[in-house]
This record gives structure tokens, sequence and C-alpha cells, in this order.
């Protein structure tokens, strides 16, 4: 009986925090309109798009426990750097699928060793606030760039609007880069109270900016039929 | 005025949102615009692969028809001459008086035996070059060839032609490559088709030359014949030589037989 009251009383403070900070509840709403579109487009897969699915349900999973800690009024930023790091990590792998030289593949190992010492790191609470994580986002955004800069040396694409990947590359380009300054700044400008306007400020702009990148996730999933019959012909 | 932490942040970060837009927005037009590129210069590699092999396929052509020419000229100049040399030394046999019979029926199994040879290197050389089709054109060629082979075979002919007149012409190259396809034709169809019965339409409407060749044998299966590396060499050459006159063949495989449709465009090119 306590147990079934305890769980309606978390129900009710997700509630709360989800009313009060509707920017929160966005961004973890998001997530599932490109999963529906993923699985609807399912039989049209491609390896990176199932990746890419598997990072949104990891994503929404991983995201879930935030919001019950939150309620149970538990200390969570420990967890949530740390899953910031892990996802940053698994997205990171995707590249590891479209890239072809062995050069780029020595070069994605190396940047995904100094992601996971990062990792490491924050796993060792030697960096509580998770101030390197723009490291990450860095490392994740440049590689972006250069798969872009490699689709343009062999342009064998024929419609790139088109092609998923494109539409998924984007939306790691742009939730790179544009949370590049957020989360470089974190580190010199928000101090331990998360009751911070600051604070608070930076993940409003954060949870907008991830919800971008989903955005472009569900245009990635929905062109997948597309490039489907493209190939086709 | 001073800004706050904040103001600062939304501005570096709208920059950067632009500067990532504009990077996305730039892969687009510059992608589309390699691939477009790409295409134009595979298209340009491929036209000129094809115009290579075309002109190849020409030259191997016209070295065969000048390679049949001097074929047909040593043989009538110099086999037939020789044959003539020796039907005149035979017919002085003949008119020698020869007491032994056995001596005379040899002689005279000799002199026809030279009357065939003779035939023989007349018909051969005729066949090498069509001198028909050179002085006369397609439709008497035509004709004459088909009276010659239903002689030597059970099969029966039957040539129609519409908007050709007997003297019409067209370029050399393409009354020389239609008449060595009709013959390619005929000789698959007398060799495997166990046909009865051929028959070949010409039409000639909107500069195009039209040509149906059908037979009411036992048919063939185009598959088959292209999956075997020894069989095909006919049909291989007859699509070899429309390439050079920008002729296509269609085969068709009707409930009797084989039936050829071909048609020729531009058939008063003269190059």
């Amino acid at each position: 009986m306590s147990e079934c009251m305890q769980l309606e009383q978390i129900f009710d403070e997700i509630i709360r925090i989800g009313t009060k900070y509707p920017e929160y509840a966005v961004g973890s709403l998001i997530p599932f309109f490109p999963l529906i579109m993923g699985i609807f487009t399912r039989q049209y897969r491609t390896r990176s798009s199932m990746w890419i699915l598997w990072f949104i349900i990891l994503f929404i999973v991983t995201d879930f426990p935030l919001w019950v800690t939150a309620a149970m009024k538990i200390h969570n930023l420990m967890y949530k750097h740390t899953r910031q790091f892990g996802i940053s990590i698994f997205l990171f792998l995707i590249y590891f699928i479209k890239v072809k030289h062995k050069i780029d593949k020595f070069i994605l190992i190396v940047f995904l060793g100094i992601m996971l010492i990062g990792m490491i790191i924050q796993l060792a609470s030697i960096i509580p606030k998770g101030q390197y994580q723009w490291i990450n986002g860095f490392l994740l955004g440049s590689v972006s760039v250069w798969y872009f800069v490699r689709l343009l040396e062999f342009p064998k694409i024929r419609d790139i609007l088109s092609y998923p990947f494109f539409w998924f590359n984007s939306g790691i380009l742009f939730y790179c880069f544009s949370t590049l300054l957020i989360y470089f700044f974190f580190q010199f400008t928000v101090d331990s109270d998360i009751k911070g306007r600051t604070y608070f400020m930076f993940h409003t702009f954060l949870e907008y900016l991830t919800s971008i990148m989903f955005i472009f996730f569900a245009i990635g999933f929905l062109n997948l039929k597309r490039n489907a019959q493209i190939i086709r012909k | 005025m001073k800004f706050s932490v904040e103001t600062y942040l939304i501005f570096g970060t709208s920059i950067l949102i632009f500067f990532i837009l504009a990077f996305i927005v730039f892969v687009v037009y510059y992608q589309r615009k390699q691939f477009r590129l790409e295409i134009k210069q595979n298209e340009e590699k491929q036209a000129i692969e094809l115009d290579f092999q075309k002109k190849l396929l020409e030259n191997s052509m016209e070295v065969q028809e000048i390679e049949r020419r001097r074929l047909a000229k040593d043989l009538h100049d110099e086999v037939g001459a020789l044959l003539s040399v020796l039907k005149m030394g035979n017919n002085q046999l003949v008119k020698k008086e020869v007491e032994d019979e056995s001596i005379k029926k040899l002689v005279n199994n000799n002199k026809e035996l030279i009357d065939e040879s003779i035939g023989l290197v007349r018909s051969i050389s005729k066949d090498l070059v069509p001198q028909t089709l050179e002085n006369f054109g397609l439709i008497h060629a035509i004709e004459e060839f088909f009276n010659k082979i239903e002689k030597n075979s059970s099969i029966e002919f039957k040539f129609l032609h519409k908007n050709i007149y007997e003297k019409s012409r067209f370029a050399p190259k393409v009354e020389l490559s239609v008449f060595r396809i009709i013959q390619e034709l005929s000789n698959n169809a007398l060799k495997h088709s166990e046909a009865s019965k051929i028959d070949l339409i010409l039409n000639f409407e909107n500069n195009t030359l039209f040509l149906i060749f059908a037979d009411n044998g036992v048919g063939f299966s185009m598959e088959d014949v292209l999956r075997n590396p020894n069989s095909g060499l006919g049909i291989r050459n007859i699509e070899s030589r429309l390439s050079i006159i920008h002729g296509v063949i269609k085969i068709l495989n009707p409930e009797k037989g084989t039936r050829f449709e071909i048609e020729i465009s531009d058939c008063y090119e003269k190059n």
C-alpha cells in the first residue's frame, strides 16, 4: 500500500516538474517522435538508421531515471553527466559504420579513446560537473564535419536531401556545435547550486537544441523509404 | 553597457547556429553540383567510349569487307584463271583421239569436275562480294539471294517490300549491313530452325527502314543462346552491324518459329 502511494507521489512530482519546467518535458518527449518514425519505416532500415534508432531508445531509457530521481529529490548530477558522456560515445560509434578509409578509422579510434578517458574521469568523480563535456561535443562535431567533407569528395548520392544519413549527420552536427559554447562556459559560469538561474537557462537551451537534433533524426527516418526507392531505381 | 553571461551565450550560440545551418546548406548545394558534374563527366566518358567502340567495330567490319573483296578477287583472278587454263588443256585432250575408253572417260569426268569447280569459284566470289547489291541495290540483291537458296533448299521464301522501289538506293553502309544481316538470318534459319517458310518484309517510312524476318521453325531461347559462349555469334554479329548504322533489333518468340524486327533510322547517312 505504501509502495503504491510512493509511486503515486513520484508520479505527481514528475507531473509537477513537467508542468513547472515544460522545456524539460518537451526535451524528454521529443525523442518519441523520431522513435515512432523509425519504427514505422523499419522495413526500409539501414545499418546507420538502426544505430540511430537504438540511440533514441537508449536516450529515452536513460532519461527516465532522471525524472524519477528528480521527483524523489535524489542528487542526480553525477548520473546526468555520466549519461551525457555515454550517449555521446554511443552516437560517435555510428561513424565506424559510415567511414571507409583506414586513416579515418584511425582518427575515430583516437577520438573514441579520448572520449572514453573523459568518461572514466567522470566516473571517478574527478569532474563532478561535467566540465569536459564540450570536448566530446567538439570531437563528435568534428567527425560529422569530416563526414560531410568526405561526402563532397566522393559525390555518389543521387539526392542528398533524401539520404537519411545526411539528416542524421546534420542533426549530430547541429547538436554538437550549437551546444559547444554552452558546455564550454558551463565550467566557468555554473556553480554547484543547481537551483541557480544560469544553470536552468543553460539546461533550457540544451533541451531545445537536443530537440532540434531529434527533429533532424525524424526527417532522416521519413526519408528512408524515398532513399530506398531511389536506390532501387 | 554591460552584457550578462546569458546575452553573450545567446549571441554566441546564435552565431554558431547560423554557421552550422550555412554549412549544411553549402553541403547540399555543393554536393548536388558535384554530383551533376560527375554524372556529366561519366556521360561524356561513356559517349567517348561508345564512339570509340563504334569506330573500332566499323573498322573491323570494313577490314572484313576488304578481306572478302581481296579473297573474291584472288579466287576469281587466280584460281579462276588456273581453272580456265586447266579447262583449255582438258578440252585439247578431249579433241584428241584416244583409243583407251577408260582415259576418255577420265578426261570427260575431269571436264565435268573443272566446270563444277569454275562454277563454285564464281559462286563463292559472288557471295563474298555481292556485286548485284553494289550495282542494282538491295531489292535485287535480296531477290537474287533468296532465289539462289530456294533452289538448294526446301524452304519457301516470301519477300515483300513497301515504299522501296527497285531502283531505290540507301547509303552503301546501310545496304551492305542489311544484306549481310539477311544473309546471317537466312543461314541461321537454314541451319537451326527446321522451318518450311521464311517471310521477309522491308518497309521504308519516315526515313526509317523496318525489316521483319520471320520463320515458322522451332524457335529458340535467347537466354540459352547468350548463356552459351560458343553460340549466338551470329546474333552478336547482327547487333554489332546494327549498332554502326543506328539500328535496333527485337527478337520475338511467337507460338511457332522466330520473328526478328529490325529498325534502322537515318538510312541515307553517308559516313
